[in-house]
C-alpha cells in the first residue's frame, strides 16, 4: 500500500508532468488574453479565466507540487528554496481562490454632491414587479441571471405573471443603444421634441428635447446657458442665459431669450430649419426639427464586439394578461422596461447587483488636475464624506479603507458637451485572500532567490548527465 | 599598441561628436543657439523651442531634417536669391519660415501620408509620400474623409490603419495650420491675475469668456497670434533678426539697418516674457540640458561605439590564440564601457528630464533593456572570460538602439508626462524596471542562444567546447531573468493591488509577463528533467524570447490594436513578425542540421 502511494506520489511529482501543466496554464492564459483583445475582460473572465479550462491545469498544478514535496520528504537543507517556492505557489493559489469566493470586487459611482450606499458588482440579477396603482409593487421574480454564459436565445428563461407570461426570447452581449423619437399624432397627451444646433466659432452641438407629456417642463443645461421648454412661460429666469422655448402650433415654436448680463428677452417664433441670434457669446440657435407629438422610441442594435458604449441587452416578450396581446421590447442592462396590460403595470429591472455597503458616501467636490495649457488630466481626487469618519480625500495611489473595503480612485465621468466632470467613479474592494496572496509571493520570492545561489550546479550537472 | 588602440578610439569619439552634432546644428551661431532654448509651452509642458521644432516636423513631415527636394528654389523666397541647396535642413529653421513665409510652404511638399488607401481616396498619386499643404487644404475630398473620421469616433471603436492614418493627416494639417498662424506658438506665460481656477469661469465679465462650454486650461500660455503691445514687436525683431541669421542671407549681404542680432532679440523677448509671469517661466538651466540632450543624441553615439565594439570582439575571434588577439578583446571593452558610459549619461539625463524612470513608454524600455543587456553582460563576461557574452551585449545593444533611433513614429522618443495612473509611484517604477531588466537577461541569452546554433550548425563535435561554454551563459541569464521577472510580476500584483485594488485583474501585459515567465520556468525544469539537453537549452532561449517579444511588443502593438478587425498593419507588426519567423526557421534548421549529423555519425 505505501510503496503504491509512494509511485502514484512518484508519477505525479515527474518533472515532466509538471513542465506539460506550465505549458498548459500559459497556453490557456494566452487564449485568455486573445480573448480579451477580441472582446473585452468580462468576456475573457467568462469564456477562459473562470472557466474549467483554467481551473483544471491550476488543480494539476497544486496536485504536483505537493506531490513533488511529498517525493522529496525528508527534506534537507538544500530543499528550502525549493520547499518556500513550491508552498508559495500553493498559497498564493488559495488566497485567489478566497478572493474570489469571498471577496467583492465593484465600483461606486457617486455625482458631484450626491450620496451612495451602494456598490455595483458583476452579477445581473433579473426581477419583475406588478402594481394595480403605480405605487406600490409586489415582487413576482427575482433571480441571478448570466445571459453571457447561457444565452436566453438558446434557452429562453420564462416567468409566469398570472394570466400571462414574460420571456426573454433574446440576449445580445455588446449592443447599441439607440434613441428614436417617432411622431405620435394621435396621441393627444404626447409632448413635443425638438432637435437643435447651438453654434459659435468655439462651439458646435446638437442636441435632442423631449417633454415627457404634453405641458410638461424640461431643461437641459449647458453650461452657462440653459435650454427649456415649457408649458407656460416663466416670470423669472434666474438670472441666467435661457433660450425658453414653447410648443404653439403644429408648426411653430415661440421662444423668448433672456440674456443674463442685460436682463432682457427676445421673444419671437420660430419653426424648423429657422435661425435665431441668441445675443450672447455670438451663439446662433438653429431650430432643426420640431415634432409636435412626438414618443421616444429606444432599440438595441446588436454589435458582434464591444466598443465603451455598448451595453448587454434582452429581447423581452410579452404576453398580456386577458387579451393575450403579444408585445416584444428590447431593454438595455441596467435599466427598467414597463410593460402596461389592461388592470396592471409591470415592471422588469435587468441590472447589476447593488451591495449594501451599510453606510452612505457623498460626494462633496471632485478635483480634475490637469497638464499645463492643455485639458489632459494629470490626476483626479475626490472628497468624500462618510458618517463616522468625517471629510477623506481618495486620489489616485491613495484609496481610503473603511468598514473593510479600500475605495480607490478609478476614473470619472463626465458631461459629453461640456467636457466638465459630473461624477466621480471608485473602485471598491473587499480582500480577504490578500494576507495569503502577499505571504504566497514572499515565499516564492525568497524561494527562488535561494534555488538561484543553491541549485545552479546540481542542476547544471544533472541536465549534462542525463 | 594599447596605446595606440586607446589613441585611435578617443580619435574615433571626438571625429564623431563632432559629425554628428555638425550634421544637426548650423554651426555655431549663438543668436540661433539663444533660439532653440527660447521655453514654450507644447502638450502638457514647456520645453525648448528647438525641441518643438523637431517634434512638430516629426510629426507633419516624418523626420527631424527637412530635405529639400532638388527642383525647389527655396532659398528666393525666404532669404532673397541664394542658390538652390539641398542640404537637409535643421526643424527649428523649417518651423520658424513656416510662419514667417508660409506662401512658400503651401507650395512644398511637406505633409507625409504614406497609406496608399487613403491617398486612393484622396485622389492623390499613390507615388509619393508627401504632399504639399496647398493640395491637401484644397481637396474636395477631404472634408468628406474627416466626417467619416468623425462619425467613426462617436462609435468609439478602435481606429483601423486607414482612420489612424486619416486622423494622423487630421493632426499634422492642424498642426501645419496652426504654426502657419502661430497659434501653437505658446510663448509667453500668462500674467498671475488671468489665472483664474476653474470654477470661477462662469463669474468672468462676458467678453474674457473664450469658450464657456468647455473647462479652461490651467496656466494656459499665450501663443504669437495672442500677443500684444512690446511683446508683439519684440517677437517681430526675433523674426527679422532670425532671417537675416539664415546662411543664405549671410551670403547675400543683406543689410537691413536698425535690426539687432537674433541673440540680442531672443534675450530681450525672454526678459519681457519672464516680468510676465517669473513663477512660470522657466530658468534656463534645464531647457540648455534638454537642447545638450537632443543635439548630443546619446543613443545614436553609443550603438556606434557599441558596433565598433562588436567588431573588435570579431577581430579578436578570428585571431583567437594569436598574440595580439587580446588586444582587441581590450579595445573590445574599452568601446564598450565607453558606450556604455554615453549610454548611461543619455539615460541619466532623460531621468533627470522628465523626473522619473524613464520606462514609459517602448522607446523607454528599449534603451533601458538594452543598457541592462550591456550591464549582465559586462557581469557574466567578467566571471567568466567568455568573449562571447560582451559580443551577445553588444549585439543586442546595437540592435536595439538603432531600432530606437529608426523608427520614431512607432517608438516616440519625445518626452511626455505621465497617465494619471502612472504617476509618482514607486511601486510602479520598482515594478516596470524589475520585470523590463528581466528582459534585458532574456535578450541577452537571445542571443547567446543564436551564436550557440551557429555553432551547432558549423558542427556540434568541433565545437562542443564553445556550445558547451554558451549553455552556462544563457543558464545564468536564465536564472537572473527568471527571478527578477517572478519578483517583477509579483510586485506588478502589489502595485495593482495598492492601486487599483486587485492583485491579479489578468491585465494582458501582466499577464503575458506571467506567460514568459512560464516558458522559461518550464524550460528551466524541461532541463531539471533531463527532457532538454544542451542544444534544447539554445534553442530553448532562442524560442522562449518570442513570448518577452510578444509581452513587449505584442501586447501593445498586436493585442492593442485590436486583433480582430486588423491585426497586422500598424506599428511594424508584419517586420517584427517576419524577424521571429526567420529566428525559427534558423532553429529549425539548427535542429535538422543537427539531427542529420547525429543519423550520419
Amino acid at each position: 500500500m505505501k510503496q503504491k502511494f509512494r509511485r502514484v506520489i512518484r508519477q505525479l511529482a515527474s518533472l515532466k508532468l509538471a513542465v506539460l501543466i506550465i505549458l498548459a496554464i500559459g497556453i490557456v492564459t494566452a487564449w485568455g488574453t486573445i480573448v480579451e483583445a477580441q472582446y473585452d475582460a468580462l468576456a475573457a473572465k467568462k469564456i477562459v479565466y473562470s472557466s474549467i479550462w483554467m481551473i483544471a491545469p491550476m488543480v494539476m498544478l497544486v496536485i504536483s507540487l505537493t506531490a513533488v514535496m511529498v517525493d522529496r520528504w525528508p527534506w534537507k537543507p538544500r530543499h528550502i528554496g525549493f520547499i518556500f517556492a513550491h508552498i508559495g505557489i500553493i498559497i498564493l493559489l488559495i488566497g485567489s481562490l478566497i478572493t474570489q469566493k469571498f471577496g467583492v470586487d465593484g465600483s461606486v459611482s457617486i455625482g458631484i454632491g450626491e450620496k451612495q450606499k451602494a456598490i455595483t458588482v458583476g452579477e445581473t440579477d433579473l426581477a419583475v414587479y406588478s402594481s394595480l396603482d403605480g405605487s406600490s409593487y409586489r415582487k413576482l421574480f427575482d433571480e441571478e441571471v448570466d445571459f453571457f454564459l447561457r444565452p436566453a436565445g438558446k434557452k429562453p428563461l420564462v416567468i409566469s405573471i398570472p394570466g400571462g407570461e414574460i420571456k426573454v426570447i433574446e440576449s445580445v452581449p455588446y449592443a447599441i443603444r439607440e434613441q428614436k423619437f417617432v411622431d405620435v399624432a394621435d396621441d393627444s397627451n404626447a409632448g413635443a421634441a425638438l432637435r437643435f444646433q447651438l453654434q459659435n466659432p468655439n462651439v458646435n452641438m446638437t442636441e435632442w428635447m423631449l417633454q415627457s407629456s404634453k405641458n410638461a417642463a424640461e431643461t437641459k443645461d449647458l453650461g452657462p446657458a440653459q435650454v427649456l421648454i415649457v408649458g407656460e412661460f416663466p416670470r423669472d429666469f434666474g438670472g441666467r442665459n435661457a433660450i425658453v422655448l414653447r410648443p404653439a402650433d403644429n408648426e411653430r415654436v415661440e421662444y423668448n431669450i433672456h440674456s443674463a448680463r442685460t436682463g432682457s428677452i427676445k421673444k419671437g417664433f420660430v419653426s424648423a430649419g429657422e435661425v435665431i441670434e441668441t445675443g450672447w457669446m455670438g451663439l446662433q440657435f438653429r431650430l432643426l426639427k420640431y415634432m409636435p407629438k412626438a414618443k421616444e422610441e429606444i432599440t438595441y442594435r446588436a454589435l458582434e464586439r464591444p466598443t465603451p458604449v455598448t451595453t448587454a441587452a434582452i429581447k423581452i416578450e410579452f404576453l398580456e394578461p386577458g387579451t393575450g396581446k403579444l408585445k416584444v421590447q428590447w431593454m438595455g442592462l441596467n435599466s427598467l422596461l414597463k410593460l402596461f396590460a389592461d388592470e396592471q403595470v409591470y415592471v422588469i429591472s435587468y441590472a447589476n447587483r447593488r451591495l449594501p455597503m451599510g453606510f452612505d458616501m457623498t460626494l462633496k467636490e471632485f478635483k480634475v488636475g490637469r497638464y499645463q495649457g492643455t485639458l489632459r488630466a494629470a490626476s483626479y481626487e475626490s472628497l468624500v464624506d462618510v458618517p463616522g469618519l468625517g471629510q477623506q480625500l481618495i486620489s489616485m495611489n491613495e484609496p481610503l479603507k473603511h468598514a473593510g473595503y479600500t475605495f480607490y480612485q478609478a476614473s470619472f465621468d463626465s458631461d459629453p458637451a461640456t467636457g466638465k466632470p459630473t461624477a466621480s467613479v471608485l473602485s471598491v474592494n473587499h480582500d480577504p485572500g490578500r494576507g495569503l496572496k502577499y505571504l504566497g509571493s514572499l515565499l516564492i520570492v525568497l524561494g527562488a532567490i535561494h534555488l538561484f545561489y543553491m541549485k545552479r550546479r546540481a542542476w547544471m550537472m544533472k541536465g549534462t548527465a542525463v | 599598441m594599447i596605446h595606440s588602440i586607446c589613441t585611435f578610439l578617443s580619435a574615433t569619439l571626438v571625429a564623431l561628436v563632432f559629425s554628428l552634432s555638425g550634421s544637426i546644428s548650423f554651426g555655431a551661431d549663438e543668436g540661433i543657439e539663444a533660439l532653440k532654448r527660447l521655453p514654450i509651452q507644447d502638450a502638457g509642458r514647456v520645453k525648448p523651442f528647438d525641441t518643438f521644432a523637431r517634434e512638430t516636423l516629426q510629426l507633419v513631415y516624418g523626420r527631424i531634417t527637412y530635405k529639400p527636394i532638388p527642383k525647389a528654389d527655396y532659398g528666393s523666397e525666404t532669404s532673397g536669391g541664394a542658390k538652390p541647396d539641398t542640404r537637409p535642413r535643421p526643424a527649428l529653421e523649417i518651423v520658424m519660415t513656416w510662419f514667417l513665409a508660409p506662401q512658400f510652404w503651401d507650395e512644398q511638399p511637406i505633409i507625409e501620408l504614406k497609406l496608399a488607401a487613403l491617398k486612393k481616396a484622396l485622389n492623390l498619386e499613390v507615388t509619393r509620400d508627401r504632399f504639399a499643404p496647398r493640395e491637401l487644404f484644397g481637396n474636395d475630398r477631404l472634408g468628406l474623409v474627416f466626417q467619416e473620421l468623425a462619425a467613426y469616433r462617436e462609435t468609439k471603436e478602435k481606429l483601423n490603419p486607414y482612420y489612424q492614418a486619416a486622423a494622423r493627416l487630421e493632426s499634422q494639417m492642424g498642426v501645419y495650420q496652426a504654426v502657419k498662424n502661430a497659434s501653437i506658438l505658446r510663448v509667453v506665460p500668462p500674467r498671475p491675475a488671468e489665472n483664474k481656477p476653474e470654477n470661477k469661469t462662469e463669474n468672468k465679465p462676458e467678453a474674457e469668456v473664450v469658450d464657456p462650454l468647455k473647462p479652461v486650461e490651467p496656466e494656459r500660455w499665450r501663443s504669437v497670434s495672442e500677443l500684444e503691445g512690446p511683446l508683439k514687436d519684440q517677437f517681430g525683431t526675433i523674426a527679422k533678426a532670425f532671417i537675416r541669421a539664415l546662411p543664405g542671407a549671410a551670403a547675400a549681404g543683406d543689410a537691413d539697418g536698425g535690426v539687432p542680432s537674433l541673440l540680442t532679440a531672443v534675450q530681450q523677448f525672454q526678459d519681457s516674457a519672464r516680468t510676465e509671469n517669473p513663477a512660470l517661466y522657466p530658468d534656463g538651466k534645464d531647457i540648455g540640458i534638454e537642447v545638450h540632450y537632443e543635439e548630443l543624441h546619446p543613443f545614436r553615439l553609443a550603438w556606434i561605439l557599441y558596433v565598433l565594439s562588436a567588431i573588435a570582439i570579431g577581430i579578436a575571434w578570428t585571431r583567437d590564440g594569436k598574440s595580439n588577439g587580446k588586444y582587441f578583446v581590450r579595445a573590445a571593452w574599452v568601446l564598450a564601457l565607453v558606450a556604455f558610459l554615453i549610454h548611461t549619461y543619455g539615460f541619466s539625463l532623460r531621468v533627470y528630464l522628465t523626473g522619473r524612470p524613464p520606462v514609459s513608454n517602448m522607446y523607454e524600455t528599449v534603451i533601458w533593456v538594452s543598457w541592462g543587456t550591456m550591464l549582465f553582460a559586462f557581469f557574466f563576461e567578467w566571471k567568466q572570460k567568455s568573449y562571447f557574452v560582451l559580443l551577445s551585449g553588444a549585439i543586442v545593444a546595437t540592435f536595439c538602439n538603432i531600432v530606437a533611433d529608426s523608427v520614431p513614429h512607432v517608438l516616440d522618443a519625445s518626452l511626455q508626462p505621465l497617465e494619471p495612473v502612472l504617476r509618482s509611484t514607486l511601486w510602479l517604477t520598482v515594478h516596470v524596471l524589475t520585470i523590463t531588466i528581466s528582459y534585458s537577461a532574456f535578450f541577452l541569452a537571445w542571443m547567446l542562444g543564436n551564436l550557440g546554433l551557429g555553432f551547432v550548425i558549423k558542427g556540434d563535435r568541433a565545437n562542443s567546447s564553445r556550445i558547451e561554454e554558451l549553455t552556462v551563459s544563457i543558464y545564468r541569464c536564465l536564472q537572473v531573468g527568471v527571478v527578477l521577472l517572478a519578483a517583477g510580476t509579483i510586485l506588478g500584483g502589489v502595485w495593482a493591488d495598492y492601486s487599483w485594488g486587485r492583485f491579479w485583474g489578468w491585465d494582458p501585459k501582466e499577464t503575458w509577463a506571467l506567460i514568459a515567465l512560464l516558458g522559461y520556468v518550464a524550460l528551466l525544469h524541461a532541463r531539471l528533467s533531463g527532457w532538454v539537453k544542451n542544444i534544447g537549452m539554445l534553442a530553448g532561449a532562442v524560442v522562449a524570447f518570442s513570448l518577452v517579444i510578444m509581452a513587449w511588443y505584442g501586447v501593445n502593438f498586436v493585442l492593442g490594436a485590436g486583433l480582430h478587425s486588423y491585426g497586422f498593419g500598424a506599428g511594424g507588426v508584419e517586420y517584427v513578425s517576419a524577424f521571429i519567423l526567420i529566428n525559427m526557421a534558423f532553429v529549425g534548421y539548427a535542429y535538422a542540421m543537427n539531427r542529420a549529423r547525429n543519423v550520419a555519425a
